[in-house]
């Protein structure tokens, strides 16, 4: 799947966890997503299972640096990652 | 310009352009140096001074420069603490030290070629390790620590406290050999954190090298930002304890008032006095509630004291790295306060034992999931760090301390647990709802009666968590508040 597919798919799933007040089309893709005040850190725990699923990504062997969660750009590169 | 602009400004100085832009003048550093001299010069930061000036000047040996330097700094403080002042031990001690810490660098570099049980489960080996040195001392003479029979077995007492307090330290370590990146770096940069001079506890400040180098400046701006940001720390740091000094005047000092300029406006008692004074003379309710909340918030600004010192000097050592405290009294939900409180303590619960737990079980079942990673991270891990490190006395001086004296801390960590897990349910249900806009005035109310909400349980919370803490007591001190008496 290309990289501009799993953008959109990001993107729609950071829609349903954002703060409604925030939209998402103001950040950038390197901006920190808990840093811009679109999400909260818990929601970092939503966007796991989201990449569990919809990717089939197990962090269960590798475990997981929330550093990789920081951005839509870091997140896009750990799918890159983990699926290839 | 209105009043809170002019707040703004000031509070906000790291982030001016032309301050940024001037400290990067050599005017300007020679100022930032000065303020700093004036700054560190009552504080035991301050050979770290030479070393901030040093890795500024080197950037590329900025690891280097803070991690040979600050290391040696820490083994002289700690082999002091532990007296070992004749100096073939002290070279032979620091030596055991680096070569035990070499052994674990070379293990997190190989760490592929690890057994495949030792691979998954790295940290419980690594506990496992020292669990069995520390037991390992039950089998030696009560009194070998002063029977020169014993004396090599001694000394290698004296290694073991390292390794117990570096524990977390070394398991961060076997992290970056987990995830691949402790290949990118030497032995000598892991320094930065594995032998910290900055912090005093087990939980390591500015997490590992992987966290440390993501926050490394690399530019002069870049490190003129983390400069100005660590100054402001370090003066808030001082304010704050200005403000501790002024609570402890006001409340806290028992001392005859008549001595004073003015009277003391309300005494008021630190949570052991309190808890210890009311088997005898009991003070009325009011001055009970107002203790709890009052001693929460002075406990809370003496961590943010200690913590914005040790985040400042990282950012002046150039490495822009989270506040450890930031704000949590204005926190409007108990997790909420959790993240903002001790950020390191709590990132080392959350690295540990919440994402171990939440990405191995329960994954079909979302609460039970959270449930589970929660109570691990929150009640067990945090128990756990607790009841480690107190085995430091065992190992130093073979004083044992009895469970009981843990019964109070593992309650206090269980309803943490609790506490914190509600939290981050509500959390979640409010995510993505609409947010409710009311007037501001009512709006306001209600932020107030949040917030009141997070000091009230971590006030009362605390009642099981102090220096003379014992089950029994503590909970029937819980019940006197509510005129409960058994």
């Amino acid at each position: 799947m290309n990289t501009q597919a799993n953008r959109d798919k990001i993107i729609r799933f950071l829609r349903t966890i954002a703060r409604p007040d925030l939209a998402i089309e103001n950040i950038n893709d390197n901006d920190g997503l808990v840093k811009s005040g679109l999400i909260d850190s818990l929601a970092m725990l939503e966007i796991i299972d989201f990449l569990e699923s919809e990717f089939g990504i197990d962090f269960s062997e590798t475990g997981i640096d929330p550093v990789e969660l920081e951005s839509i750009h870091k997140i896009l590169n750990l799918i890159e990652k983990r699926t290839q | 310009m209105t009043l809170k602009s002019i707040y703004l400004t000031i509070s906000q100085f790291h982030e001016n352009e032309k301050l940024l832009e001037f400290s990067t003048t050599r005017t300007g550093n020679v100022v930032l140096w000065l303020t700093l001299l004036l700054i560190l010069g009552e504080t035991q930061y301050l050979p770290l001074l030479p070393l901030m000036i040093l890795a500024q000047r080197f950037p590329a040996q900025r690891l280097w420069i803070a991690g040979l330097g600050g290391g040696g700094l820490f083994l002289y403080r700690k082999l002091l603490e532990l007296e070992v002042t004749h100096l073939l031990w002290f070279v032979m001690d620091a030596g055991f030290v680096v070569g035990l810490l070499y052994l674990f660098f070379r293990v997190a570099r190989s760490f592929t070629d690890l057994p495949p049980t030792v691979r998954k489960n790295p940290q419980i080996f690594l506990h496992l390790l020292l669990w069995g040195c520390i037991l390992s001392l039950f089998m030696l003479p009560a009194n070998f620590r002063d029977d020169p029979a014993w004396f090599i077995a001694s000394r290698l007492t004296e290694c073991l406290a390292f390794f117990a307090f570096l524990i977390w330290r070394i398991g961060l370590m076997l992290y970056a050999g987990k995830r691949g990146s402790s290949k990118k770096n030497g032995f000598v940069d892991q320094f930065i954190y594995v032998l910290p001079y900055l912090g005093s506890t087990q939980v390591p400040y500015g997490k590992g090298l992987d966290y440390l180098t993501q926050k490394q400046a690399n530019s002069r701006l870049d490190l003129a930002k983390s400069q100005l940001a660590g100054l402001k720390l370090l003066i808030l740091s001082h304010l704050w304890q200005w403000l501790l000094d002024g609570l402890g005047v006001l409340f806290f000092d028992h001392s005859d008032s008549s001595d004073l300029l003015f009277p003391i406006p309300l005494t008021l008692y630190h949570m052991d006095t309190l808890i210890a004074l009311s088997g005898h003379q009991v003070p009325s309710p009011a001055i009970v509630w107002a203790s709890l909340i009052m001693d929460m918030v002075y406990e809370t600004i003496q961590l943010a004291v200690i913590g914005h010192l040790i985040v400042g000097c990282l950012r002046l050592l150039g490495f822009n790295v989270f506040r450890n405290t930031y704000k949590p009294l204005l926190s409007v939900s108990l997790v909420e306060f959790w993240n903002r409180y001790y950020y390191y303590f709590k990132e080392l619960l959350v690295d540990f034992f919440f994402f171990p737990t939440y990405l191995k079980f329960f994954k079909n079942h979302p609460r039970l999931r959270v449930f589970t990673a929660t109570m691990a991270s929150a009640f067990v891990g945090n128990f756990y760090y607790h009841f480690l490190q107190h085995f430091d006395e065992f190992i130093v001086n073979g004083n044992l301390l009895p469970f009981v004296k843990f019964n109070s801390y593992l309650f206090y960590s269980f309803m943490l647990g609790i506490g914190i897990f509600i939290s981050m349910i509500r959390e979640q249900n409010r995510r993505g709802q609409p947010v409710v806009q009311y007037a501001p005035r009512l709006q306001s109310l209600i932020t107030l009666r949040k917030i009141a909400g997070v000091w009230l349980f971590f006030s009362i919370l605390r009642i099981w968590d102090h220096a003379n803490s014992a089950f029994m007591q503590d909970t029937a001190f819980f019940f006197a508040l509510f005129g409960i008496h058994f």
